[in-house]
């Protein structure tokens, strides 16, 4: 972890983004309640750094990931992007600033239009945002195909004639294809056999270094995160509950619910610990619990932990990291 | 089960073969597979996608879908008696009491339109002379020994109105209904959050019948790691390897094995490259002769082009599809 990181300008500065959906219900679809998918999300990305997102379904990291991008709107906050605020941008702004921030989604199968050539997939975001000359397509396409590991002969194939594997490199290329410099990577790998997995990140570690780009990394998968991230955010129904360097988070985390997430992931060949199991569910974020939102599943909450929510406070050993709960101190150690 | 006895054989699958007569040929599913489970035993099966784990468990329970499916050769003792030959009454009986399943997705195989109560007393009844007072009043038992909170007012719930893990649980209580000897659990976890995960295995392996016996199908060799007893490692239709999972883990004999568990990001120091199996795997409808795995394997040589390697290799402590198996179990093999 570089310390200088954190001083210089951030690429991507998001401030207390919200994200809530009304529920309706009924005849008239009055408004019945308030679904907080992003509930006062606070993130800083450094250029060439990787932020690791993780947390389990329904937690909203891929609602805070759209909401970035502008797919889903975001209630209330600030996304500053190299210093402008992208939700407040106006339309022609933001269509100049969307080259920038590029996006890898989970299911290569339905994120690629099966109609589509390779080539034309490829090419469409250079045509509609660089006007690049009809003959200079294929020269576009195919120096994507190599940087991704795809032969030549990829470029006039449809997606359908790929395997899972290949469709999400496809969906790499094309998220390079306007040279971006934040990639927001939801669950890049998840459908991919381990095998491919393996090759899929090498790939994302490979075009890191080549392109200097900066990754925002969603995953349910601790390894993964791991394995690509130097810093992680942690996010429980819908706030980050612990955020630090990678290291210490995933090998020294201070807050109940990652000790929980941790201890849940078995490894293979490591000591087998008998899983321990977290107890409960994750309650609805239409009616998240008052005070600390992870209270009533906490092994270690008492009373003042119903009164107030925390916030992140600095925790731990190492720099930057920090966690929100009022009883980290308290805690005893954690053992994996 | 009264021709249990010193029988000390739940399942034994011999020389299974099933293949798929699709547009573009024959897919050979699943080719020449053995495996005996005995009581007790929590055997993992695992593979990567499209392996044929999971048509060996349709085919254990004559779930195959005819006349697509096509069983080329083998037999299904279940107790010494023959699933495939039993008349249509028997293998009900079997599938009720014998050996049960628990899917991936509980939602495709609960019914939408009955409550979850009505479901599991309906199946008690189809096995037990009971009225429906007696058979609802035992189906909310069932749904409380798998965790079920409230299981008196949860029976009449839909399946629909359950989160992803309650529902895996109902499937879980209709799988131990009839205290079976055998639960085959196809990838019974995977689209559940891994807290959730680990309460659900817990719950598998402590609530079984002492005796009985699981059969794990999955992609995670992780989770076969922190699970089961004994490993069968499947590739392109076949058993590649097979053993004791410490021992498999710890020194494994097939260079696919070695490689997949080689690939596990939380396996790698972070930061370090992944070792990821270079190529795909090859096609059901057109394996490539010899060993199936050599146009992937680091160690090939002339030999794996042309000759098909036998389970059993002269020499070898356990069964394993390679040539170099013997050498590697003597520590002369290469290595990764």
């Amino acid at each position: 972890m570089n310390n200088g990181m954190q001083e210089q300008q951030p690429l991507l500065e998001v401030r207390n983004l919200r994200v809530h959906f009304p529920v309706r219900r009924g005849v008239f679809a009055r408004v019945r309640g308030c679904i907080r998918a992003v509930d006062g999300v606070s993130l800083r990305i450094a250029a060439g750094e990787t932020v690791g997102l993780v947390g389990e379904s329904g937690c909203g990291k891929s609602t805070f990931a759209r909401a970035i991008l502008r797919l889903d709107p975001a209630t209330d906050g600030h996304v500053l992007f190299g210093g402008r605020d992208l939700l407040s941008m106006p339309h022609d702004e933001l269509r100049r600033a969307r080259p920038d921030i590029q996006m890898v989604f989970q299911d290569p199968f339905s994120s690629l239009n099966p109609r589509l050539t390779v080539l034309d997939t490829l090419t469409e975001g250079l045509v509609e945002h660089r006007r690049i000359p009809h003959r200079e397509r294929r020269d576009a396409a195919l120096g994507l195909l190599r940087d991704v590991g795809l032969p030549d002969e990829a470029l006039l194939r449809y997606p359908h004639e790929f395997s899972g594997g290949q469709r999400q490199r496809i969906g790499i290329a094309r998220a390079l294809s306007l040279r971006p410099r934040l990639l927001v990577c939801d669950e890049p790998v998840s459908a991919l056999d381990v095998s491919v997995q393996a090759q899929i990140l090498n790939l994302l570690s490979d075009l890191r270094r080549k392109y200097g780009l900066s990754y925002l990394f969603i995953s349910h998968d601790l390894g993964v995160v791991r394995h690509l991230s130097q810093r992680v955010a942690v996010m429980y129904l819908g706030r980050i509950i612990e955020l630090g360097p990678a290291s210490a988070v995933l090998t020294a985390p201070a807050h109940p619910y990652t000790r929980a997430l941790l201890a849940a992931v078995p490894v293979a060949g490591a000591p087998r610990r008998g899983r321990r199991a977290l107890a409960g569910q994750v309650p609805s974020p239409a009616a998240i619990p008052e005070g600390c939102r992870f209270h009533p599943r906490c092994p270690f909450a008492s009373d003042a932990c119903r009164a107030a929510e925390p916030e992140l406070t600095p925790c731990g050993s190492a720099q930057n990291h920090t966690a929100a709960c009022i009883r980290i101190a308290e805690l005893p150690p954690f053992n994996a | 089960m009264s021709a249990t006895g010193d029988n000390n054989r739940i399942l034994e699958i011999e020389d299974l073969s099933v293949s798929f007569a699709v547009e573009e040929g024959v897919l050979r599913a699943v080719d020449g597979l053995s495996l005996t489970i005995g009581p007790d035993e929590v055997v993992g099966l695992v593979g990567e996608s499209g392996c044929g784990k999971s048509v060996t468990a349709l085919s254990v329970l004559r779930l195959l879908p005819f006349p697509q499916a096509r069983m080329d050769s083998g037999r299904v003792l279940y107790r010494g008696r023959d699933i495939l030959a039993m008349p249509p009454e028997e293998i009900r009986s079997v599938r009720g009491n014998g050996i049960s399943m628990i899917f991936q997705e509980p939602m495709t195989a609960l019914s939408p339109l009955h409550r979850i109560g009505s479901q599991l007393s309906e199946a008690l009844r189809l096995h037990a002379p009971l009225s429906r007072r007696e058979a609802w009043d035992r189906a909310v038992e069932a749904l409380r020994r798998v965790g079920i909170p409230d299981p008196s007012e949860r029976a009449h719930s839909h399946p629909h109105e359950l989160s992803g893990g309650m529902r895996q649980r109902v499937m879980i209580a209709m799988a131990l209904l009839h205290d079976p000897d055998l639960v085959i659990a196809d990838e019974p976890t995977t689209a559940l959050d891994v807290t959730v995960q680990a309460q659900v295995f817990d719950l598998m392996l402590r609530e079984r019948k002492p005796g009985s016996a699981l059969l794990l199908i999955t992609h995670d060799m992780s989770v076969v790691w922190e699970t089961c007893t004994r490993v069968a490692v499947m590739y392109a239709s076949e058993i590649v390897e097979e053993g004791p999972v410490d021992d498999v883990f710890a020194h494994p004999l097939h260079p696919y094995t070695e490689a997949l568990l080689a690939s596990i990001p939380a396996r790698t120091p972070p930061g370090e490259r992944l070792r990821a199996i270079r190529g795909q795997v090859p096609s059901p409808l057109n394996y490539p002769r010899g060993c199936r795995f050599h146009d992937r394997c680091p160690f090939a040589f002339e030999r794996c082009a042309s000759e098909h390697p036998a389970l059993g290799q002269t020499a070898c402590p356990r069964p394993a599809r390679c040539f170099l198996a013997a050498k590697r179990a003597g520590n002369g093999g290469p290595r990764l």
